[in-house]
């Protein structure tokens, strides 16, 4: 599902010794057979083959120098890991494939997880509930970021993280400044290395992960509301001139980003086990990173695949960084370079795209 | 696209594929920093005088820096609490400073109540302000600059609300700052106003300020003393680090490898970084056990994260080893008194914002009553706690799940204990 806007022009750059004049109902007799190295360039701008061989290579590197590295215990704790990044990231990647960005999310990441901590009891109104009104008012107030930073044409760096903080504000004056007795059984099983899915030994978040990742891609790059958003960060004027309302675009990405937050911080909360305000701080950083990384760029191309391939990499290469006694510092060096890479690669590439 | 655009194109798109490539290698290459049982240096700047040598098990005796001779004119019992202290103790310009004579204007610089802790702090401190209100020791409203965000807090934040503290005409700021460092100029700023500065857990290197803290170095040490003593000097050892590059983690580091240099036949298998987040904490254990299979005999982690620690062992299924539960919690206390049926036994250290937040406040009143403190920064010996002492400390019913403080356990510092440190407690 790797589908993006891209398809046009990597058609027309598979025959690059014809030019327009030339093209026709003939082309296909004079159009040279492309060699191997353009097909892995019109490869890799359509797939993330250099993320998919490097989390390849560094996950055999990790196997071949770590006893346990292969254990299933060890895959499994780390697929929960990915899993979780993954989920935190959905929001996150339809929000850059409309050339925006969402620092809102850690705190509608507590949202969520304080709902199920601390509101999950509440006489007389069943969580199903609470959670609802608490992915409602998410929405709502992701809506409205969308809405201000549209109408008012203010960069979303901005508006996104007073959102955040209003969020978490709000959300500790609800609560009366606590975060609850603990998320519940139902919630730590979801995401326990431990845990089975119908019997699978594979931990429910992952399926969840899996199947989100299905479901997204396929909303993203196979129904109309999918496409319109595809189209709004790859050109807004011209989504404009096409009928296409970029504010209702934004409102609606803005809100479903802010929404699925809620519900990572739900799963997210399971893991912790126990919650404060901090428990989304390290998930905005690492959505974007894998957002980046996957080879997404802002207003496109990219997909939320993309972004899957983004967080086994950055997951993987952590894990093994840690597993080889590297520090702190040195995996906020990776990171940062990693993104700078990226973006030297996905960067340049949409300026290119740009000028054609 | 034309020929040469495209040319262009692959060029740039190959060469930057090459820079994921080389950058991944590199920073795989970059080298790891050294860990606690390869001898790395460590400590940087809150290197104490005197030599750390003590047997296996034992806590290192290592003197304070002591410029102004403070410590040593307290009484011996005391002078203990100062054992390796990390940062400089001063005598307080405060020592001689007359009692106020009229009720103060107080004012409370805070960091985001975003635990339990912290939650504890803020609602004691306000229940103390009301109590010496009633008592006509102070006036007004409690001015607070508390900051809300910890994902975007920076020390310039604080120091611009202590600052409109300070322009507030505040008599005496309570504040636990983010960086002690940074906050020396504005405090020593304060100081020639006159204003007191009253800091908890984090030590303010200015003769103006008052620190309210717990002894950073034997918090860590002591407990990890303890659990090396109930290994036999024996074991794997994993170390979850704060946030690095706070003094308080530097030195707890420093106390770990003290402790464990002692020990010859413990051996350091690896650290990972848990930035004082229980979740975090749990995450990275999960990818260091992921490539751990060895089994581990002891966990030192330098501070609350004790929680995270012992759910990590909890999902994977491997055996719990023993965790230094230093800045206990109700969480991670249900989780070892869980384990203690099976004859599980550990060490951690105890105390609560309640406690701590009554102490902070009446050390300040003390201050601007003229009682005279002898040194600028109160300290005491952690509370250790143990199997004996474990029921003490763990509330009533507690879940591993529960995100609440431990009860008092020891009394942190009573008025007994704060009237050691002044010169005329009777004053208050």
């Amino acid at each position: 599902m790797m589908t993006t806007q891209q398809d046009s022009l990597s058609a027309a750059e598979a025959a690059p010794g014809v030019d327009a004049a030339t093209s026709g109902a003939d082309s296909a007799e004079v159009r040279p057979t492309p060699s191997a190295g353009q097909w892995l360039l019109s490869l890799q701008r359509r797939f993330p083959l250099v993320q998919v061989l490097l989390t390849v290579a560094v996950f055999a590197w990790g196997a071949a120098t770590m006893p346990g590295f292969l254990e299933p215990t060890s895959i499994r704790s780390v697929l929960v890991l990915c899993a979780l990044a993954g989920l935190a990231s959905i929001g996150q990647t339809l929000v850059v494939l409309i050339r925006g960005i969402d620092l809102s999310l850690a705190g509608f990441i507590v949202v969520g997880a304080v709902t199920v901590t601390r509101f999950s009891d509440v006489p007389g109104v069943p969580l199903p509930v609470m959670l609802a009104v608490a992915v409602a008012c998410g929405a709502t107030a992701g809506g409205l970021v969308g809405y201000m930073c549209h109408r008012f044409a203010i960069h979303p760096i901005i508006v996104t993280l007073a959102a955040g903080s209003i969020a978490v504000g709000v959300t500790a004056v609800l609560s009366g400044g606590g975060y609850g007795a603990g998320a519940p059984g139902w919630a730590t099983r979801l995401s326990s290395p431990m845990s089975s899915t119908f019997g699978i030994p594979v931990p429910p978040v992952v399926v969840i992960w899996v199947l989100a990742t299905a479901v997204v891609s396929v909303l993203l790059h196979r129904t109309l509301p999918g496409r319109r958003l595809l189209a709004t960060g790859a050109g807004p004027v011209a989504a404009d001139l096409a009928h296409i309302s970029t504010r209702k675009v934004w409102v609606t990405v803005y809100a479903i980003s802010a929404a699925l937050a809620v519900l990572a911080g739900v799963v997210l909360a399971g893991f912790a086990g126990n919650v404060d305000n901090r428990l989304g701080n390290p998930y905005l950083f690492l959505s974007i990173a894998a957002v980046v990384l996957g080879g997404t760029a802002f207003g496109g191309p990219g997909s939320y695949t993309r972004t899957t391939v983004g967080v086994l990499l950055l997951t993987v290469v952590s894990t093994v960084l840690v597993g080889m006694g590297f520090q702190e510092a040195d995996q906020q060096i990776l990171n940062g370079v990693v993104i700078l890479a990226a973006m030297a690669v996905y960067g340049r590439e949409r300026r290119l795209r740009d000028q054609v | 696209m034309n020929r040469s655009t495209h040319r262009r194109a692959r060029t740039r798109v190959v060469a930057s594929s090459s820079g994921i490539v080389l950058t991944v290698l590199l920073a795989g290459c970059g080298g790891s920093s050294g860990s606690v049982g390869n001898g790395a240096a460590g400590g940087g700047t809150t290197e104490a005088k005197g030599k750390a040598s003590a047997d296996c098990g034992q806590v290192p005796t290592i003197a304070p820096k002591d410029p102004d001779g403070a410590v040593k004119e307290l009484p011996a019992e005391l002078q203990k609490a100062y054992n390796a202290y990390g940062e400089e103790v001063f005598a307080s310009a405060w020592r001689d400073r007359k009692a106020l004579g009229r009720p103060a204007k107080v004012g409370f610089s805070y960091l985001p109540t975003s635990n339990a802790y912290a939650a504890a702090v803020v609602k004691q401190l306000e229940a103390s302000f009301a109590k010496a209100k009633a008592d006509g020791l102070v006036k007004g409203k409690l001015v607070k600059r508390i900051m809300t965000d910890p994902a975007t807090m920076t020390p310039a934040e604080q120091i611009r609300g202590y600052n409109e503290l300070v322009d507030s005409g505040v008599d005496v700021i309570y504040v636990t700052p983010l960086s002690g460092d940074a906050m020396v100029a504005a405090v020593d700023a304060a100081g020639k106003k006159g204003i007191v500065t009253v800091a908890l857990s984090s030590t303010i290197r200015s003769k103006y300020a008052v620190n309210v803290a717990e002894n950073s170095y034997l918090n860590i040490a002591e407990p990890t003393a303890l659990v090396a003593e109930q290994l036999k000097g024996k074991g794997n050892v994993a170390v979850v680090r704060g946030f690095q590059g706070l003094s308080a983690e530097t030195i707890g580091y420093k106390a770990v490898k003290d402790v464990l240099a002692a020990c010859p036949d413990m051996k350091v298998i690896g650290e990972v970084n848990g930035a004082y987040v229980p979740p975090v904490a749990k995450g990275e254990l999960l990818k260091f056990l992921s490539s751990h299979p060895q089994k581990i005999d002891m966990v030192a982690q330098l501070g609350v994260m004790g929680s995270g620690v012992y759910a990590a062992f909890e999902s994977t299924g491997r055996d719990t080893p023993k965790v230094v539960d230093a800045g206990a919690s109700a969480s991670s206390l249900a989780s070892w008194e869980k384990l203690a049926a099976d004859g599980y036994e550990t060490a951690g250290t105890g105390g609560n914002g309640t406690q701590q937040a009554k102490a902070w406040f009446d050390v300040g009143m003390l201050v601007l009553q003229g009682a005279g403190p002898k040194v600028g920064t109160i300290t005491r010996e952690p509370s250790v706690i143990t199997k004996d002492n474990l029921a003490d400390y763990l509330p009533q019913g507690a879940k591993p799940s529960d995100l609440g403080e431990v009860k008092d356990g020891e009394p942190w510092m009573p008025e007994e204990y704060l009237a050691q440190f002044f010169d005329n407690p009777a004053k208050n």
